[in-house]
């Protein structure tokens, strides 16, 4: 047996070619992840990282490849050339196991900020009330927002939101974390508090990929940096070589357009 | 001015009773049939949508005063033994259930997709994100439609006077027939719908600017 | 029972008869709410505060009241007040008053949804008031009301119906009468729903066929 440290990646992406209409976005994308490991995925818009992210918990579904979790394929099962839609039980079950945030926070607005936590855990994986309510409580302790638990969303600054959001997201005990772009809808000043939730996420070892514009997170927090552009990935590796030694004509011209202050 | 209005006043509100309960049975029925309609129409298996299309079809181009008839006529033929008012409610509430079930459609359609993404990440599928994420927001947005359609059921519910129920337009018809005094007895009719629905469209209003600052 | 399908041909010149009313009645129904919304919309959206209020409470009575009952108080009214009218022409007047209150509000709605940036370009360009609402608002207000116009359209054929109570000779009048002396309950039914359902599938179809011209016409 070969000496390599690497069990089975806690995402598997192989291959994958997803259609919108006649519009391949994305283009035979292949690439692991590691237990522990947090990914960023950075490149213009367009270039398909968010719909890359939407098809490993299947928000999306894709016409061509395999994504497994934890070896276990997600959406598709198939032998010998023939796909098969997973009951959406199974694709529930999984995506159960998978944390997701979004750009948009997209927290429930009929619910205080407890109930947004503790509903998932009680109605999904069936944990007993009182205990779902002290897991929540504790996970919004951790993210600051230990005095907002009866507060509704909507009184909520964007950044309290997401950050409940990603309490909400933990409440179900991932295995894994997706972030969209967490801080795109965030006033400036705002998006320091929710970076600084996902910095100690990291440091806690939890499995993480980050869809997101912010090139000085990625570039300190990440332990990978992969550059996506027209549904490919261009270039991936460590932080510092990415940023430091761009190969493709493609990430130094974004990562210049980036240093000029570009909109991307 | 209005003696003969004031004279006649507790026939009209007899009949105003009749149209009071007409509507509220009607309306409970539509909505719920309404739901229903609305949950098949988005989710069933493919015949089965193609039959409540069918259904609405219907329901939408024909009159209601065409199916109160109908249903006046033929069942009689058919054997059926009807009584009139619950007849007369039943076929108000279907005709109604196909505007019931686009106010819920529309609802429905209307909870941001960001709801259903952070549902179904969650792990949540099928009923239970239904229940959980979906109906509290789609029934929060139906309120002011809703209301809007009441307020049609209750004019339409005046269309029962014509196959012989005895509501408050039909009372109205009698006292005029007896008296000659239209204009007195029909505002009268016109003021009590008016009451039933304008009390409804300022609750509808209510609820609007109640739904405006959730999302 | 059995369903006789010769009896439906036998007695269809009556349905045909019945159909040129309820069109007749209709296309007047519909071009007068059309016309008299459009005085309803103006004096709701006018400068004058008096005029807005008396259109605001006008849209209310008649959104508030049910048709028919202004179709009794017009028709008997009209008889005991020494003026008799037709049931034909009382019917036009109770439906013209009622769906010109929600044409109305149609257009305003169709009005106010042209956002004020779009006023904005306009008066940048140059343009005055009436010039700004001729030339950017109304274009494109037309195309938005069309939709809601197509289903207050339908409302109105339907409500033609209530019209044969006057005793005005049209579809439902005639399928009555006939009910009333042959018998053939369902076979009158039947035919009187296909009928209507062919008035207002023609009819939202031809609005359906505008909408799509003028969205061409962009």
């Amino acid at each position: 047996m070969s000496t390599k440290p690497n069990p089975t990646p806690a995402i598997a992406v192989d291959g994958v070619s997803k259609w919108f209409g006649k519009l391949k976005v994305l283009d035979e994308v292949s690439t692991a992840v590691a237990p522990g490991e947090a990914v960023v995925v950075i490149g213009p818009s367009g270039s398909g990282k968010t719909t890359l992210l939407r098809c490993i918990n299947l928000l999306e579904e894709f016409q061509e490849g395999e994504i497994r979790i934890d070896g276990e394929p997600i959406g598709y099962s198939g032998s010998g050339g023939q796909r098969i839609r997973r009951p959406e039980r199974e694709v529930a079950r999984m995506r159960a196991q998978l944390g997701m945030v979004f750009q948009s926070f997209n927290l429930f607005p009929h619910m205080n900020v407890l109930k947004n936590v503790m509903v998932a855990p009680v109605r999904i994986k069936g944990v007993p009330r009182k205990e779902a309510e002290a897991i929540a409580v504790d996970l919004l302790e951790r993210v600051g927002l230990g005095d907002k638990l009866a507060s509704m969303p909507a009184k909520l600054s964007g950044g309290q939101q997401q950050r409940v959001a990603i309490a909400r997201a933990l409440a179900m005990n991932p295995e894994l974390m997706l972030f969209d772009e967490p801080t795109s809808a965030l006033d400036p000043e705002l998006v320091g508090e929710v970076l600084g939730v996902m910095r100690q996420l990291v440091e806690e070892g939890m499995t993480m990929v980050i869809v997101t514009h912010e090139m000085q997170f990625a570039r300190e927090v990440a332990h990978r940096v992969v550059f996506m552009a027209e549904g490919k990935i261009v270039e991936q590796g460590p932080p510092d070589d990415l940023f430091g030694n761009p190969q493709s004509e493609r990430l130094q011209t974004f990562l210049k357009r980036f240093r000029e202050g570009y909109m991307i | 001015m209005f003696d003969i209005l004031i004279a006649n006043g507790h026939l009209l509100l007899a009949g105003a009773v009749v149209t009071l309960y007409l509507s509220a049975g009607a309306a409970a029925m539509a909505a719920v049939l309404g739901a229903g309609l609305a949950l098949l129409q988005l989710f069933a298996f493919w015949p089965l949508r193609l039959l409540v299309e069918a259904y609405l079809y219907i329901m939408r181009g024909v009159p209601l005063l065409v199916l109160l008839f109908a249903m006046y006529y033929m069942l009689p033929y058919a054997g059926v033994n009807v009584n009139p008012t619950a007849g007369g409610m039943v076929v108000i509430a279907l005709y109604f259930s196909a505007f019931m079930s686009e106010v819920f459609r529309g609802a429905i359609l209307a909870v941001p997709k960001g709801q259903w993404d952070a549902a179904r990440a969650l792990g949540m599928f099928g009923r239970t994100m239904m229940v959980i994420v979906v109906a509290p927001q789609a029934l929060r947005l139906a309120g002011p439609p809703f209301v809007n359609t009441c307020i049609m059921l209750v004019k339409g519910t005046s269309l029962v006077s014509i196959i012989g129920l005895l509501e408050v337009t039909m009372a109205g018809r009698q006292i005029v027939e007896r008296t000659l005094a239209p204009f007195q007895i029909f505002t009268g009719v016109a003021v009590i719908y008016f009451l039933i629905c304008y009390s409804l469209s300022v609750y509808g209003r209510y609820l609007e600017r109640r739904t405006s600052y959730v999302h | 029972m059995s369903f006789d399908v010769n009896f439906i041909l036998r007695n269809l010149p009556v349905f045909l008869e019945g159909l040129t009313v309820t069109v007749q009645i209709s296309a007047l129904a519909i071009a007068f709410s059309l016309i008299w919304g459009l005085v309803v919309v103006i004096a709701r959206l006018s400068r004058v505060k008096a005029l807005r209020g008396l259109a605001a409470a006008y849209v209310e009575l008649v959104r508030n009241t049910p048709v028919l009952v202004q179709m009794y108080f017009i028709f008997f009214g009209s008889a005991v007040a020494g003026y008799p009218i037709s049931g034909f022409m009382a019917g036009l007047i109770a439906l013209s008053a009622q769906n010109g209150g929600y044409v109305a509000e149609i257009y305003r709605a169709g009005i106010q949804s042209i956002s004020q940036r779009q006023v904005e370009a306009g008066m940048a360009l140059g343009m005055q008031g009436r010039q700004v609402f001729s030339i950017v608002v109304l274009p494109q207000a037309i195309r938005r009301v069309i939709p809601p116009i197509s289903n207050q359209g339908i409302v109105i054929i339907k409500d033609t119906a209530l019209v044969s109570t006057l005793s005005v000779a049209e579809m439902t009048y005639h399928a009555r009468l006939l009910t009333d002396r042959t018998a053939a309950a369902y076979e009158v039914f039947f035919t009187l729903a296909l009928f209507y359902l062919l008035v207002t599938t023609v009819f939202s179809g031809v609005m359906r066929l505008l909408e799509w011209r003028l969205r061409v016409a962009q």
